[in-house]
This record gives C-alpha cells, structure tokens and sequence, in this order.
C-alpha cells in the first residue's frame, strides 16, 4: 500500500470536485447546455467534434496502456 | 450551441437497438460480444506497458473502434463540420450565451479543468514523489492485472460510445 502524499490529497479534492459538478450538472440539466451530457451531445453532432473526442480517446489509451511503466 | 433535434431517440434501445436487429439471435449476438470484451479485457490487464503485444493490442483497438466510427457514422451525423463550426462560434460570441447561469457553469469547467491541468504540469515539473502526476495515479491502478483489464474495458466502453452516441438514426439517405 502506498502512503498518502501531500500531492494525493491535491488529486482527491480535484477529482471530488471534478466529479461533484458532473454529476451536479447532468442532474440540474442547466438550460444553458453546459451541463455534461448537453456538452458531449453537442461535441458529438458533427465529424468535427467526434474526430476530436475519437483523438483525445486514443492518445490516452496510446498513453496509459502503453508508454505507463 | 444548437439545441438537439426534436427526433433524437433518447433511449438505449432506441439508440442501438437497430444494431443488433429485434431477432431471436439478439441476446446471443450480445452475450458473445461480452464475453469477447471481457476476455479480451483479461487478456490485455496481463500485458505489460512498453511491451510490443501492448503496443500491438492498443493499436488494433483504436484501429477497430475508428474504422467502425467511420462506417457507423457515414452519412448519419446530425450536423456537417462547417455549419456545427460556424454554428459553435456564433453561440460562443453572443451576448446572450453568457449571462447567468451559462457564465457561472462555464467558469466551473475553466476553473476544472485548469485545475486538472495545472496541477498536471506543476507535479510533473516538480518531478517528486510527494507530487504524483495524474499519470503516475494511473500506473498505480494499471500495474494490477485486475486493475489493467478494468480500466482498458472502461476505455474501449467509451471508445465505443463515442462511435455509436448522438448519430443520426433513421434513414441514411443524404448528408452529413
């Protein structure tokens, strides 16, 4: 098991809060569609948005399956 | 941003019912593609990064999910690039967009994801074991058998997601 470093807890309040306002947004479904499922609706109409999201998804799978040791 | 057409299905079924047909070979077509995920899944958590089958599986997965985008999703996205390009510069540069509550959740995402960022960049500078990068977090999980098959069938999930999500269902005559 790994101790916990200052950099830990950092990550912890990030991703809490990361995560709080996804969720936070998808349950109040903001009439300004800037919630998460009304952003990723939006980035995935076009070939444009997709490709980018297709780019993002592939570099982090390249990244984390293959260049973490 | 444009609102989504009226038409949109907004069920599972009514997404991705029409890829697996309604027949009586459904749920098997099915339970073979889960078991082929998930035994594929195994097989990749005992891969070990920097190795060529890693490399070698990697790539044929993205291969396989943006060759299956790009028949999936031929002539069936909801808007042409230039019209959503053009359509996402208006939204962003009216007044309207960004009164309240557009501003207060678009400042939200900034500060997010600066602070995702940012953070990213600062350990990685520091390059101390006191400041993990997000990077390094996820070799923690990945260096597991369970934790590798578990984390590369949450991406290919996603990968999938993304081919099949938001597509135009219905007729695939005309563009985009």
């Amino acid at each position: 098991m790994t101790a916990l470093v200052e950099g830990d807890v950092v990550w912890a309040i990030i991703g809490g809060s990361l995560a709080a306002w996804i969720v936070i947004s998808a349950v109040i479904a903001f009439k300004s569609a800037l919630g998460v499922v009304e952003i990723f609706g939006w980035l995935l109409r076009s070939w444009f948005g997709r490709i980018l999201m297709l780019l993002l998804w592939a570099e982090s799978g390249w990244h984390l399956f293959t260049q973490r040791p | 941003m444009a609102p989504e057409d009226e038409s949109d299905p907004t069920t599972p079924r009514e997404r991705f019912g029409h890829l697996f047909g309604r027949s009586r070979t459904r749920p098997i077509a099915v339970s073979a593609a889960a078991i082929g995920l998930a035994t594929l899944a195994w097989w990749e958590g005992a891969q070990h990064a920097q190795t060529a089958a890693a490399q070698a599986s990697i790539a044929a997965s993205i291969a396989a999910i943006v060759l299956s985008g790009v028949i999936l999703g031929a002539h069936r996205q909801q808007q042409a690039s230039g019209p959503w390009l053009s359509d996402a510069g208006r939204v962003v540069s009216s007044r309207e967009s960004w009164r309240w509550p557009a501003a207060a959740a678009a400042l939200l995402w900034v500060l997010l994801f600066g602070a995702v960022l940012g953070w990213d960049l600062f350990s990685f500078l520091r390059r101390s074991q006191e400041f993990p990068t997000l990077s390094y977090l996820t070799g923690r999980v990945t260096r597991f058998h369970l934790g590798r098959s578990g984390l590369y069938l949450v991406w290919l999930v996603v990968g999938v997601w993304l081919i099949l999500a938001h597509r135009r269902t219905g007729s695939r005559q005309g563009r985009p």
